[in-house]
């Protein structure tokens, strides 16, 4: 842990000299928790539309645009940074391909202004479902999701997203506090909150697997 | 977790100190366990939830409460990621080791099935490619490489196994034998429609395919495949069926005898592979393919894990067809019983030509499945010989203890169906709820 910290902070020196080779290797370690990121957080209708591996191309020229001002805006952390962009870079890509609903292509992406509810729900829910029924069972995939958007809906926008940060893009307590920019203790509180919530609704499931033994 | 600030570069001029470092103190210690659990477990170590309750007794009551929420997040992410490399419509695969991919057969959540020739032995075969390409490919090379040495280690001649299995291009790929056979399910919808007959040339998909579809047909898209498993779809049209081809058929409605052979070589094959210690965990219809000269051929073990449950917590994932899954199995338990009694329920749709369970809804399905009290075969068909009814209500007893306690009983007892001999199961009558009668 403290070598890779260390090479990142050479990385990083060499960024701040204007280094675009050490940029892209500080991209390259984090490729694939980004690819992840978008993957999450595509919406549905681009899915089978836009490859990940191409909004990462995408986001690696703008990230590369913005070198100057790594100093400043990664100075808490690289990872975020690109975080930022890559989820930029995402927004772009829904505005270009669902151009007549422009406005909610922003929402559902933005981070901040929460997305709609029905985006990180869906998502959500899409998880939660996967091991339930094979994925050709489109039909009661859809049955239980509404049952699971419902209670996922209950949750606050933050509640929720912070669920999908910690679990789904695996980010670390630190990490997701900066993107949700709240303290680490807040995004603490918050996590365990989300997940005391959940585990309600998993338990008011009935038949739902993996439910946790009640007390 | 926290990093001292004398490992990081002497040199560091820009940034301020530990960058990404978290404070401990000011976090939860719940979560700050949750999150070393989390990690743990995302490292494939395989952390106890008992083990993290007696270390941190103070916290025993909380661990217990969330930390099974968080494996089983964790658990369904994992299984979910499999979803997200959406299939392309087409693959960029002409060329996969040594086998030369001649055209799609099949698709299914997991994957994408080709025909493909391997050059150097000059054989055809099936080559299954899984459908993500992951650079963070270590959880997954894991399950991949443990189902690949599952299903390697069956060898059985109603199993399709596999030759060889591999990775190119961040692809993974088995090499399977190639089976000229359609799955149960094509065949239960065909013996619904029309004249209710499969030939054996509509079996052999590949010349009526081939016909239809050349190689560089455009593949079918993710979402068509996302209404039915892996297809086996031969091109046919109902017309091409004629009387002259009536020895040529392989299965009828009223196959009674067809049925019972089918149902004979897959509870062979179950009761090799549960010797095995393997269980399959996902038989249905399509999982089946018959092929024209009607042997039988179990595929996709890739759900099968080793029977030996790991001590401790549960690993439950639902993950075979849930109109076909024993009810137990919601109950987060299996066993060899759960194999036989999702072969009866496939029995039980040959017959009959439809399903034990009807719900369209999620709730419904799961609550019928549990209650367990389909209609009799014999009710729906009178035809069908009450002993063939007797094995499939043997089989798909709610209760496992009411079931067939291997798939070797079954198998006999098929046998002797076969051989116009008493069977030996008759306490069947005792599972179907009925008003219990007073008088006697």
């Amino acid at each position: 842990m403290s070598q890779e910290n260390s090479d990142t902070a050479v990385l990083v020196n060499r960024v701040l000299r204007g280094d675009e080779q050490a940029l892209a290797e500080l991209f390259a370690g984090y490729r694939h928790r980004l690819w992840r990121m978008v993957n999450f957080r595509m919406h549905h209708q681009l899915q089978g539309r836009v490859d990940a591996d191409d909004v990462l191309q995408e986001a690696w020229l703008n990230a590369v645009a913005r070198i100057d001002r790594f100093l400043v805006d990664a100075s808490r952390s690289c990872f975020v940074w690109f975080r930022m962009i890559v989820s930029q870079t995402l927004i772009d890509i829904h505005r270009r391909h669902l151009g007549t609903q422009k406005r909610d292509a922003t929402r559902e992406i933005s981070i901040h202004g929460g997305w709609s509810a029905s985006s990180t729900s869906m998502s959500l829910s899409f998880f939660l479902l996967g091991h339930l029924t094979s994925p050709s069972n489109a039909a009661l995939r859809v049955e239980l999701s509404q049952q699971l958007d419902a209670a996922l809906t209950s949750l606050s926008d933050i509640d929720r997203e912070v669920l999908a940060l910690r679990h789904f893009e695996e980010l670390s307590n630190s990490e997701a506090a900066q993107v949700l920019d709240i303290t680490e203790q807040g995004a603490s509180m918050r996590y365990l909150r989300a997940l005391s919530r959940l585990k309600n609704v998993m338990e008011a499931i009935p038949g739902f697997p993996d439910r946790p033994q009640s007390r | 977790m926290t990093e001292d600030q004398d490992d990081f570069e002497v040199h560091l001029d820009g940034f301020p100190t530990s960058v990404g470092d978290e404070d401990v103190r000011i976090r939860l210690p719940l979560e700050v366990l949750l999150s070393r659990f989390m990690d743990e477990q995302r490292r494939g170590l395989n952390p106890s939830v008992d083990d993290y309750a007696r270390r941190f007794a103070f916290m025993e009551r909380e661990i217990r409460e969330f930390f099974p929420v968080v494996a089983a997040m964790e658990r369904w992410k994992g299984d979910t990621e499999l979803a997200w490399n959406r299939l392309p419509e087409r693959f960029p695969l002409q060329q996969l080791g040594d086998c030369t991919i001649v055209r799609e057969i099949g698709r299914g959540g997991m994957g994408v099935v080709f025909e493909a020739m391997q050059a150097k032995v000059q054989r055809r075969v099936a080559v299954k490619v899984l459908a993500w390409r992951y650079p963070d490919s270590s959880r997954w090379r894991q399950r991949f490489e443990c189902e690949a040495q599952t299903v390697a280690k069956l060898k059985h001649r109603n199993i399709v196994s596999i030759f060889s299995f591999g990775e190119q291009d961040g692809y993974w790929y088995f090499v399977m034998p190639f089976v000229d056979g359609v799955g149960l399910d094509w065949i239960i919808s065909r013996l619904c429609q029309d004249r209710g007959v499969v030939y054996a040339d509509e079996i052999t998909r590949r010349r009526g395919d081939d016909e239809a579809r050349g190689p560089d047909a455009p593949a079918k898209t993710a979402q068509d495949s996302e209404t039915s498993d892996w297809q086996w779809t031969p091109q046919l049209s109902a017309d091409r069926a004629d009387a002259s081809r009536s020895e040529n058929r392989v299965i009828r409605r009223d196959s009674w005898r067809t049925i019972a052979r089918i149902g004979l070589q897959v509870a062979q094959s179950l009761h090799y592979a549960h010797g095995q210690s393997t269980l399959h965990n996902d038989i249905k219809p399509a999982n089946l393919l018959l092929d024209a000269s009607g042997h039988v051929w179990v595929t996709d073990f890739g759900l099968a894990e080793p029977l030996r449950d790991e001590a401790g917590e549960h690993d439950e994932r639902l993950t075979g067809t849930l109109r076909f899954m024993a009810p137990e199995r919601f109950q987060g338990q299996r066993d060899a019983r759960s194999d036989i009694y999702s072969l009866g329920i496939t029995m039980y749709e040959l017959v009959t030509r439809i399903p034990a369970f009807s719900g369209n809804e999620q709730w419904e399905l799961v609550g019928e499945i549990v209650r367990a009290a389909p209609d009799r075969p014999r009710k729906i068909n009178p035809d069908i010989p009450a002993d063939l009814e007797t094995i499939i209500l043997n089989a798909i007893a709610g209760d496992p203890k009411q079931r067939y306690s291997t798939a070797r009983e079954m198998a006999d007892d098929l046998v002797r169906f076969l051989n116009h001999r008493r069977i030996k199961s008759t306490r069947r009558r005792t599972i179907w709820r009925r008003p219990f009668r007073r008088s006697s």
